[in-house]
């Protein structure tokens, strides 16, 4: 009998974050988490992978009315599952976004002092960027998050 | 009154199970809305969405603050659920009411072993829109319409009673405020602390 498997779950799972993190960049204009510079191209391609995530994980091979009608993993399962891949995913989409600036785009953006809040750094500037600045900036005795615009 | 409810109970269900096999397309739309992963992952995206979004600091820092509220919410909702599942095994109305068993429940779900009261998933539901609502209240409102569907999804397919399911609810939304106006303000400063790391990551 088939049933749902972690490893299918981790792949929905998977690709729906990534899809979603490309997407939210986007719309958020956080630039350091961009694999594509260009907004269109990249809401349309986030929108596909989260909407292939959903159909590749529900509907292919009538799942629907044979694997989503029987007992697979169990909460708990589910929960770590989510929770491992959504984290590997988030650093991925950093790293590779970061790798991808550092190689490809090599574009570094306007400098402005809002820029040191938390995540909206990224607007900015690389992941890799940020997390240099903010080890510099503590190592000078400053607090790296004190801006708060 | 106990006797009261269950007839109510069972009335609503059976008539609710009357439509299950008229009409494919809705069956399909339930099986869909009752699985254990398309709410539940649809959910947990929206609170990842929600985690980045924001325009200024200050909104930023409500949204996120509404994304912790609503994971310690689920987490500490689903304990209760826990405890009230091991003090009193309630039934199922498939197990109450077995002709519903197969042409019903097995077509749309699946018979589950946990107790009945209160309905886990109502509890989760809610305990997510209930905990995002105190920080945020357009994105809480929203949340409410993958709440309601996900529990009306089991009351379709024989799993849950209605009262399973306002029980359910009930615990999340006491939840939510517990967590929102008493535990949030009391671990203010481990909370705060999260958040700075998190932000001090590039990550929040």
């Amino acid at each position: 009998m088939e049933f749902v498997r972690a490893w299918e779950y981790c792949v929905f799972v998977l690709v729906a974050v990534l899809g979603l993190l490309q997407l939210v960049a986007a719309v958020n204009g956080l630039k350091g988490m961009l694999f594509i510079r260009n907004r269109p191209v990249t809401v349309l391609l986030s929108l596909a992978a989260v909407v292939f995530a959903f159909w590749w994980f529900f509907y292919r091979d009538d799942r629907l009315n044979t694997v989503m009608r029987r007992t697979g993993l169990e909460g708990a399962q589910q929960f770590t599952v989510f929770c491992w891949t959504t984290f590997a995913a988030l650093v991925a989409t950093l790293v590779v976004a970061s790798l991808l600036n550092l190689l490809v785009y090599r574009h570094r953006a306007d400098d402005p002092e809002e820029r040191r809040e938390g995540v909206y750094q990224l607007r900015y500037v690389s992941w890799f960027e940020a997390l240099r600045e903010a080890i510099k900036r503590r190592g000078e005795g400053r607090a790296g998050t004190h801006h708060q615009g | 009154m106990l006797g009261l409810i269950i007839r109510v109970d069972q009335s609503i269900v059976l008539w609710i199970s009357h439509l299950v096999g008229q009409s494919s397309v809705l069956d399909r739309v339930m099986i869909l809305l009752a699985s254990d992963y398309f709410l539940p992952v649809s959910i947990s995206l929206v609170l990842l969405c929600l985690w980045f979004s924001g325009g200024s600091f200050k909104e930023r820092d409500r949204n996120q603050k509404a994304c912790v509220c609503s994971a310690i919410t689920i987490g500490i909702a689903m304990g209760f659920v826990l405890v009230a599942n091991s003090i009193w095994r309630h039934p199922h109305p498939f197990q109450d009411m077995p002709q519903l068993l197969d042409p019903v429940t097995n077509r749309i779900f699946y018979p589950i072993h946990d107790p009945s009261f209160p309905s886990n998933s109502s509890c989760l539901t809610f305990a997510a829109a209930a905990g995002v609502w105190h920080f945020n209240r357009k994105w809480g409102y929203m949340m409410l319409l993958p709440a309601v569907l996900m529990p009306l999804a089991k009351v379709y397919a024989a799993v849950y009673y209605p009262s399973d399911i306002i029980g359910g609810i009930i615990v999340g939304i006491l939840t939510s405020y517990f967590v929102a106006k008493i535990f949030m303000p009391l671990l203010h400063v481990p909370v705060e602390v999260g958040v700075w790391f998190l932000r001090t990551l590039r990550l929040g």
